[in-house]
């Protein structure tokens, strides 16, 4: 049973809950923590916040939740963000991996693996970009093989590689796309399974990132057995679990980076001298900001009414990156020497972030395969030369 | 109102103004059209919705009128009807500060007015909490060319002795110049969705019909990507302006003039990149989309006096509020 009614009842429970466990949620660091210590600290929050049920809303109980609206754990991980209780991009994986295993995992599965996600014990981490497949996914090779028969086959063997996966390195499991058909079958050949990351034959080798973080990883596979009921959707289905991630990723995921990018612009407008310079690029900040949250808001009163999202959903996403990149131009240009030359906590978490807002226009679709799609689909200009 | 009900009135009043050749036609005839419609019913009974609906169709149609002293005079609680005409609002001259101040006994006023400001009874301005008649007779009225002459607009100037106060004779509240100000906002954002959309068809239309180099120019990514990001500005106004009329606020409202003005901009440049030379030229229509969305942003502060001064309350207040949730 969800203890409040509505949404915004909800919120204002969740408020006051969070204000009282102020101290006990709190990282112990000073500053952002490195990614170590960031990790055990959204765990440690999953842990708190699932043990009073925090964590359970908006989830189905097949899976360990209570039930109610997804709009409620939106409402969570906002709160999160804006609390600065963990990082939004990591608490994100829960949201784009959760679903996906709801929607097309054996219901079992689900309901095996499900809670560990959400209750701290587990991280996932999602493996579909390859050193010869970024924004086109459909050219994925990561080959899977059934052992005798594809139909009867009890198990697959996969061998291949993945790069930039997100946290591979801290994950217990992977949602991973395979090769099942032939080489050139495109999207009609992808199947997705569910990987345990201590599977022999898994090599994970982190990266170092542009802002220094080891904060994804290349991922090998070599002659790793998987088991059948471990494949995500149907054999050769796996486009439709690969696309089924995007109306979480586009509504809960973003909902919860905006909440901490005003969260970070108040930062800013709190560190910054009240000049007529600064207060323009402070306003024009905010301009996106709220121009963005606006769009996001109606986007997710859409879904909450039954919609299904999607072409229109590359509109948000733009919008995300710009709001991104509005706030964080605003740093360099407000905050002067912090992101280059300071070396205190204070300059590294500015620095860090600063860097990694350069990704916005890059994961998840790139800008320019946003611009594609809007062109396309919505704007109905046909196809490309 | 339900979405329904607005997207039907929706239609009603873009069909209505299309079939009215807006074209050609004047300010004072799209009034007349918007009376038929029962414009001051919609306004009486939503005015947050009909306002966002029938200035986005007068943006859309690149029709003047004087819908915004209905607007604004609702908003002031002060009946439109005068003696024997209507009555005329005094709009800022620039930015948002009131046009009119005292001067002891005297009132001075220098602003701009609709097209209704050539039939107006009277002339209505806000002072220090106060609003004002300034009988038709008093006022110094000249027609503006300017950028944009099928904008209609006047300047307005007076002065002389404080007049009789307004709402003594017709309500008994405070004419609060935030409110005007927010709905002058709220109703310009509305008509810049309007604006934009056009502009962005009009630019949409070339580009598939337009063939170079043995295909329409819609094949290239260059011009394609700039649609693109004109269709992401538009529909974020939208969103805003939705915000805006959900909850009608002054900070809503000047967020969404606000983008309004940046939005137009931005699509400005991208529709005129994309048309080009049969853009240029005042055989197309893009030219009057143009020039009328320069024109609106000037109105009640462009985006940049809007951004300064919202940047400025956020760092006074040391606060960036979210101000709107789920
Ligand atoms: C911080 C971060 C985290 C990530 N996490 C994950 C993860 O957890 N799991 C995962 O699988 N992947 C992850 N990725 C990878 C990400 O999904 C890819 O980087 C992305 O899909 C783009 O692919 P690419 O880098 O190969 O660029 P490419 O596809 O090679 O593109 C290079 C450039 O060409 C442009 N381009 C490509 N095609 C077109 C076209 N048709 N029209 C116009 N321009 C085009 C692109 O926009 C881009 O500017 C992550 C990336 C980053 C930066």
């Amino acid at each position: 049973m969800v203890r409040s009614a509505t949404t915004a009842e909800f919120r204002a429970d969740l408020h006051a809950w969070l204000d009282v466990h102020e101290a006990e949620l709190a990282p112990t660091y000073r500053g952002m923590g490195t990614l170590d210590e960031q990790i055990a600290q959204m765990q440690r929050v999953k842990a708190i916040l699932y043990e009073a049920d925090w964590m359970r809303y908006g989830w189905p109980e097949r899976v360990g939740g209570l039930g109610g609206a997804a709009a409620l754990r939106t409402e969570l991980g906002a709160s999160l963000a804006a609390r600065d209780l963990m990082d939004p991009g990591h608490f994100s994986l829960v949201e784009v991996l959760a679903p996906t295993l709801i929607d097309f995992a054996t219901p079992a599965l689900a309901a095996e693996v499900v809670p560990s996600l959400l209750n701290g014990s587990e991280m996932w981490c999602q493996g579909f970009s390859e050193p010869e497949t970024g924004s086109d996914l459909s050219s994925l090779r990561c080959r899977a093989v059934a052992e005798g028969d594809p139909s009867t086959a009890t198990q697959w063997i996969i061998n291949g590689q993945k790069v930039w996966t997100s946290l591979a390195h801290f994950s217990d499991r992977c949602v991973l796309l395979t090769r099942t058909g032939p080489p050139d079958s495109k999207h009609l050949g992808i199947t997705a399974f569910f990987v345990d990351m201590d599977t022999p034959g898994i090599t994970v080798r982190p990266i170092e990132m542009i802002n220094g973080v080891r904060e994804f990883a290349e991922v090998f596979f070599d002659d790793v057995v998987v088991s059948t009921d471990r494949i995500l959707g149907s054999v050769n289905g796996g486009w439709a679990v690969a696309m089924s991630i995007l109306p979480f990723e586009r509504s809960s995921c973003f909902w919860q980076r905006i909440a901490y990018l005003y969260q970070r612009l108040q930062a800013l407008t709190r560190l910054s001298e009240p000049t007529d310079r600064n207060a323009e690029i402070i306003g024009n900040a905010f301009l996106e900001l709220h121009a963005l949250r606006t769009r996001s808001r109606s986007t997710q009163h859409r879904l909450a009414a039954g919609a299904t999202l999607g072409a229109e959903t590359s509109i948000d996403k733009v919008l995300v990156a710009a709001g991104e990149h509005a706030v964080y131009n605003a740093a360099r240009r407000l905050l002067h020497n912090t992101i280059t030359l300071d070396d205190t906590v204070h300059g590294e978490q500015w620095r860090t972030e600063y860097l990694y807002s350069r990704s916005a226009t890059i994961y998840g679709g790139t800008a320019e395969i946003q611009r594609n799609i809007i062109a396309r689909r919505l704007l109905n200009l046909g196809d490309e030369r | 109102m339900d979405p329904d009900e607005s997207e039907l009135l929706t239609a009603t009043v873009r069909d209505a103004l299309a079939h009215a050749a807006p074209h050609a036609s004047t300010g004072s005839a799209i009034d007349a059209l918007l009376a038929e419609l029962g414009w001051s019913d919609m306004l009486a009974s939503a005015p947050s919705e009909a306002i966002s609906i029938v200035f986005s169709c007068l943006g859309y149609a690149n029709a003047a009128s004087s819908a915004l002293d209905d607007a604004l005079l609702d908003a002031l609680g002060v009946d439109a009807l005068g003696v024997d005409a209507a009555r005329c609002v005094v709009l800022p001259a620039r930015g948002t500060d009131p046009p009119a101040r005292r001067d002891g006994d005297r009132l001075v006023v220098d602003g701009i007015a609709t097209v209704r400001a050539e039939t107006a009874s009277e002339f209505v301005v806000v002072v220090d909490g106060a609003a004002f008649g300034l009988p038709a007779a008093s006022v110094r009225v000249a027609s503006i060319t300017g950028i944009d002459p099928r904008s209609e607009l006047h300047r307005v100037q007076f002065s002389g002795p404080l007049p009789k106060r307004l709402q003594e004779l017709i309500v008994e509240r405070s004419a609060d110049w935030t409110t005007v100000v927010a709905r002058a906002h709220h109703a310009l954002a509305a008509e810049m969705i309007g604006v934009n959309r056009a502009m962005l068809e009009l630019a949409c239309e070339h580009a598939l019909s337009r063939v170079q180099f043995d295909r329409p120019i819609a094949t290239f990514q260059a011009v394609r990507h700039r649609l693109a990001e004109s269709l992401v500005a538009i529909e974020a106004l939208g969103a805003a302006v939705d915000a805006a009329t959900e909850e009608p606020s002054p900070i809503l409202a000047m967020l969404a003039k606000a983008i309004g003005g940046r939005t137009t901009r931005t699509v400005a440049a991208h529709c005129q990149q994309v048309l080009a030379g049969i853009g240029f030229t005042t055989d197309h229509a893009f030219h009057r989309y143009l020039k009328r969305g320069l024109v609106l942003d000037e109105l009640f502060g462009t985006a940049d006096d809007l951004a300064l001064a919202i940047g400025r309350t956020l760092m006074s207040e040391g606060s960036v509020p979210t101000l709107v949730e789920l």
